[in-house]
C-alpha cells in the first residue's frame, strides 16, 4: 500500500493517531482496495477503536494486494508526528507487502525531508468489533464541547463513568410541575467501593435534561445505565472536536458495548471520507438498584426491571442511589423516579463472591472490565428496619447534594431541620412516586465531614444492603 | 560562596587593578550567559578557563570526545586589562559559574559584570550591577586544572583537502537531533555535493533519515560547501549536546549553526551568539576603529564551538 496525504488531511491523520495513542499500545493498519483502516485494542481489551479512511481522503491510494495488514507500535507513530502538522507539506506512507518496515516520509515546508522505517509485524491479530450500529436501542447524540463541559464537572482522575438514561416522558407529578421538563439523563461517578482510597473521593451526579445538553436523544422503556471507562472517552471526544464533528453514542444496556462515532452533519459531506468508531465494554453490574418485587408500592416499572436483572446471577445489586430518572425541575418538590431506592432492599441477587464476577465476556468476545466486589454478607435485611432502609436513599441525599447538579433549580433553601421530616417522609415517597419529596437542603457542595463518608463506606463493607444511618445518630450538618 | 552586597568596595582586599592578573567589564552579562549556558550539558560540569591578553576561553570536555568552547574577544568587553605573564589558566565549577551568573543577572534590563582573578586564594571574583545599581558580590573557588584541553582545529583554508560544511538555521539544526532520538545510538552525517544535500541517519528499533536538501529557494540553508562525499558516524548523546542547551534567545536570533567536517571526520559546531551592546559602547568601537562599521559587526558576536570525534562506523546487525 502506498498512499500520500497533504494539507488538511495530515492533521486529520495525526488528530487520529493521537486518539489511537490514548487508547492501545499498537495500531494495526489495514490496507483494503477502498479504505485504509486504523484499528487499536486496549490491553484490558475493554475499548477498542477503529478509524477508516476511504481512498478519496488521500491526495493518491494505491493497493497492490486485495489485503495488507501489518501492525506497529503506536508510540513510534507518534513520533513521526512529532513534527507539526503545520509544518508538513506531504506525507506518504508506504507499506509493502510482506515487508518488515512501514515507511513514513515527511517533506516539510523549509525543504526537510523526514524518513521514518518502523518496524512492523505481520502475523498480528484480526480484529473486528462485531458491533452493528444498528442493533443499539437507544442513542444520544452531543456536541463534543459541551460534553467536555458536563465531563468537566468530575473530578479529572475519574476512571468510570454512568450513564443512566431514562425515557424522556415529561410526567408531571404534581400540579406545580405543570410545564417543568423531566430530566432524563443521569452521568455519575462511578466510585469503586473496594479500593481503599475511595473513602474521600468526590461523588458527582449531574442530571441533564436532553433538550437543552444534547443534540439528539433518544431511549424508550426502562431506564438502563452504563459504565465504562472515562479515559477513552475524553480521548475520542477530543477527535470529534478536532474533526468538527458531534459525537454518536449508541447503548444497550449495563453489560452490554456502548458505540461512539462522529456524526457529521448532514450537508458536511467532506468529512463523509473517513469515519471513526469507539466501541467500550461496560461493566456488568447495573448501578441502579432495582426495586424488591415485595416493595408496598413498587411500581412496575421496577417490577419490570427486576426479573430481567435479577436472574442474571451475578448481578450484584447494590444500596440505592439517588433517583435517577425524571427529577422534577420544580422549585419545592423533587421525585424520586420509580427506579430509586425506595427501602426497596433486595432479597433477590445476593452477593456471590468478589471472584463471580472475574472477567465477563460481552457480547463482542472480549473482555469486561473486571469488577471488584466489596465483601459483603449474604443476608439482605430486607424488610427489616425499614425506616432506615428507607432512609437509606436519604442517606445517599448527601452524597447526590455533595454532586454538582447542572439546570437543577431546586433550591437549598429548606432548612437542616427538615432533613429529619424529609427523611421520615422518604419512606413513603420511595414506595410511592406520586408523592413530592423534599429534597434535603445543603448549603455546600461538599460533605461536611469525612466521617460520614467513613460511616457511609464501613457500614456497607458490613452488610449486603446498607441501612442509612438513623438520623438522630447522624453528625449535624 | 558568595556575599550579596549593597554596593560600595568590594576591592576590600586593597590595593588597585594592579594586583590582579585580569580585570575586565562587561556592559551586558546576558551574552557571556546564554554562551556559557550552551556549553554546560551536564549538571555538574567542570570548565578550564584560560585568560589572555587576547581574550577568555573557557573550555568543557567530556572523555576526550566531545569539547565545547567559549572564547570572549577582548574586544567584547568594555574594558579588558591584562597583566600577566604566564597565561593564568584554571579550573573552575562551570555549573557554579552559570548558575551564579544566571541568578544575578536580570534578563530583562542590563546586568554588568566586573570580573577579577586571582583572588587572595585563587579566586575568581565577580561583581554584577543591574540596573537599579544594586550589586551582588561573588568569589567562586578555582582549581588547578588536571588537564590540558586539546586544542582542536580545523583548517578551513587547507588547500589539499578542504573540509566540508554547511551552516543552517540553529533551531532546524536543533529540532533535528531532537528528531534523531528515536533511532539512538550512533547517528551518520552524510554530505553530497551532487544532488546538494546533508542526510542525517540514525538506525536502531526504527531508523530515520532526515535530509537536510539546498536549495536556494528555501532559507533553511545559510551556506553550503561540499566538493565531495563525505560522511561520519558520531555518537548520537554528543550530538545532541552541542545543539540540547542553546538558549531560546539565540535560537530566536537564528543567526546559525555551521558545521564543519574536516577530512578525518572531526566535527566542529559552531553557534553564533549575539552580544548586546548598549550605545554607548557602540559608539566607543566605532570611534576606536579605522573601519567603524567592520568593527561593530564583528564585535557584536561571539562563538561557541563544540568538537566532536567521530564514532566506529556501526556494524550492520541486519
Amino acid at each position: 500500500m502506498e498512499c500520500i496525504l497533504s494539507g488538511t488531511q495530515v492533521k486529520s491523520f495525526c488528530r487520529a493517531v493521537n486518539c489511537l495513542a490514548r487508547v492501545g499500545a499498537e495500531l494495526l493498519l489495514e490496507a483494503l482496495p477502498d479504505k485504509l483502516i486504523l484499528r487499536t485494542l486496549n490491553s484490558s481489551r475493554s475499548a477498542f477503536l477503529e478509524i477508516s479512511y476511504k481512498t478519496q481522503f488521500f491526495d493518491s491510494f494505491q493497493t497492490s494486494s486485495p489485503v495488507a495488514q501489518c501492525s506497529v507500535l503506536l508510540k513510534s507513530v507518534c513520533t513521526v508526528f512529532r513534527t507539526p502538522p503545520s509544518n508538513v507539506d506531504r506525507l506518504s506512507i508506504s507499506m509493502p507487502v510482506d515487508a518488515a518496515k512501514v515507511q513514513w516520509t515527511i517533506d516539510c515546508l523549509d525543504g526537510i525531508r523526514k524518513t521514518y522505517w518502523i518496524s512492523c509485524s505481520n502475523d498480528c491479530e484480526i480484529l473486528q468489533a462485531a458491533v452493528d450500529r444498528g442493533t443499539f436501542p437507544s442513542h444520544l447524540v452531543v456536541k463534543p464541547r459541551d460534553l467536555s463541559r458536563l465531563l468537566a464537572n468530575f473530578q479529572a482522575s475519574l476512571q468510570e463513568i454512568t450513564i443512566i438514561a431514562t425515557e424522556p416522558a415529561a410526567t408531571p407529578y404534581t400540579e406545580a410541575s405543570a410545564g417543568t421538563e423531566a430530566k432524563a439523563v443521569e452521568m455519575r461517578s462511578f466510585v469503586d467501593r473496594t479500593k481503599e482510597a475511595t473513602d474521600g473521593a468526590l461523588h458527582t451526579q449531574l442530571w441533564i435534561d436532553p433538550a437543552e445538553e444534547l443534540q439528539e436523544y433518544f431511549h424508550q422503556g426502562e431506564a438502563v445505565d452504563v459504565t465504562f471507562s472515562v479515559k477513552e472517552l475524553k480521548a475520542m471526544v477530543a477527535f470529534c472536536e478536532g474533526a468538527e464533528a458531534d459525537m454518536h453514542m449508541f447503548f444497550d444496556r449495563a453489560g452490554g458495548p456502548v458505540l461512539f462515532a462522529p456524526r457529521f452533519g448532514l450537508d458536511d459531506s467532506e468529512h463523509s471520507d473517513f469515519d471513526a468508531a469507539l466501541v467500550l465494554a461496560t461493566m456488568m453490574d447495573s448501578q441502579l438498584r432495582p426495586p424488591e418485587a415485595e416493595q408496598p408500592g413498587a411500581t412496575p416499572g421496577p417490577g419490570n426491571h427486576d426479573p430481567g436483572t435479577s436472574a442474571t446471577p451475578n448481578q450484584q445489586r447494590r444500596p440505592p442511589e439517588d433517583a435517577p430518572t425524571s427529577v422534577n425541575r420544580s422549585d419545592r418538590t423533587n421525585t424520586w423516579s420509580e427506579l430509586s431506592g425506595s427501602g426497596a432492599r433486595t432479597g433477590a441477587g445476593p452477593s456471590r463472591g468478589p471472584d463471580s464476577q472475574g472477567a465477563q465476556r460481552s457480547a463482542q468476545g472480549s473482555e469486561e472490565i473486571p469488577i471488584r466486589e466489596p465483601p459483603r454478607a449474604a443476608a439482605p435485611e430486607a424488610n427489616q428496619n425499614s425506616d432506615d432502609r428507607s432512609a437509606g436513599p436519604s442517606n445517599r441525599e448527601p452524597e447526590a447534594q455533595a454532586s454538582g447538579r447542572t439546570n437543577w433549580q431546586q433550591t437549598f433553601a429548606t432548612s437542616d431541620a427538615s432533613k429529619d421530616p424529609a427523611k421520615t417522609q422518604a419512606a413513603d415517597a420511595h414506595r410511592d412516586p406520586l408523592v413530592p419529596q423534599e429534597r434535603p437542603s445543603r448549603p455546600h457542595f461538599y460533605m461536611d465531614d469525612d466521617g460520614e463518608d467513613e460511616r457511609m463506606s464501613e457500614e456497607e463493607e458490613d452488610e449486603f444492603v446498607v441501612p442509612a444511618t438513623p438520623p438522630e445518630e447522624r453528625g449535624a450538618y | 560562596m558568595r556575599r550579596p552586597s549593597s554596593g560600595a568596595a568590594a576591592s576590600s582586599r586593597g590595593g588597585g587593578a594592579s594586583e590582579f592578573e585580569l580585570v575586565c567589564r562587561l556592559e551586558c552579562v546576558q551574552g557571556l550567559v546564554d554562551a556559557l549556558t550552551s556549553i554546560k550539558w551536564k549538571k555538574q560540569q567542570d570548565a578550564i578557563c584560560e585568560l589572555s591578553e587576547h581574550g577568555m576561553l573557557i573550555v568543557v570536555e567530556e572523555s576526550s570526545c566531545l569539547q565545547g568552547k567559549v572564547y570572549f574577544r577582548k574586544e567584547l568587553f568594555k574594558e579588558y586589562q591584562y597583566h600577566a605573564n604566564v597565561r593564568p589558566r584554571f579550573g573552575v565549577s562551570l555549573t557554579t559559574l552559570v548558575d551564579c551568573l544566571n541568578t544575578f543577572a536580570s534578563t530583562a534590563g542590563t546586568t554588568a559584570l566586573e570580573l577579577r582573578y586571582p583572588g587572595t586564594d585563587m579566586e575568581l571574583i565577580l561583581r554584577l550591577t543591574d540596573e537599579s545599581r544594586m550589586c551582588t558580590d561573588a568569589e567562586i573557588r578555582t582549581r588547578i586544572p588536571d588537564s590540558v584541553p586539546y586544542d582542536f582545529s580545523i583548517d578551513d583554508d587547507d588547500a589539499n583537502e578542504p573540509p566540508v560544511s554547511f551552516a543552517v538555521k540553529s533551531s532546524a539544526l536543533k529540532d533535528a537531533f531532537e528528531d534523531l532520538e528515536w533511532p539512538g545510538s550512533s547517528i551518520q552525517i552524510a554530505l553530497n555535493p551532487e544532488p546538494p544535500v546533508v542526510t542525517f541517519r540514525g538506525e536502531g528499533h526504527g531508523d530515520l533519515q532526515i535530509d537536510f536538501f539546498y536549495d536556494s529557494q528555501t532559507d533553511l540553508f545559510i551556506a553550503f560547501q561540499c566538493d565531495r562525499a563525505a560522511s561520519f558516524w558520531y555518537k548520537y548523546k554528543f550530538l545532541r549536546a552541542t545543539t540540547a542547551n542553546i538558549p531560546g534567545s539565540i535560537l530566536k536570533d537564528n543567526r546559525g549553526s555551521k558545521l564543519t567536517i574536516d577530512n578525518r571526520g572531526l566535527l566542529k559546531v559552531q553557534h553564533i551568539i549575539s552580544i548586546r551592546q548598549t550605545a554607548a559602547q557602540v559608539q566607543q568601537n566605532q570611534d576606536s576603529s579605522l573601519d567603524g562599521r567592520m568593527t561593530d559587526q564583528s564585535s557584536r558576536i561571539s562563538y561557541v564551538e563544540f568538537y566532536v570525534l567521530p564514532d566506529e562506523e556501526p556494524v550492520d546487525v541486519n
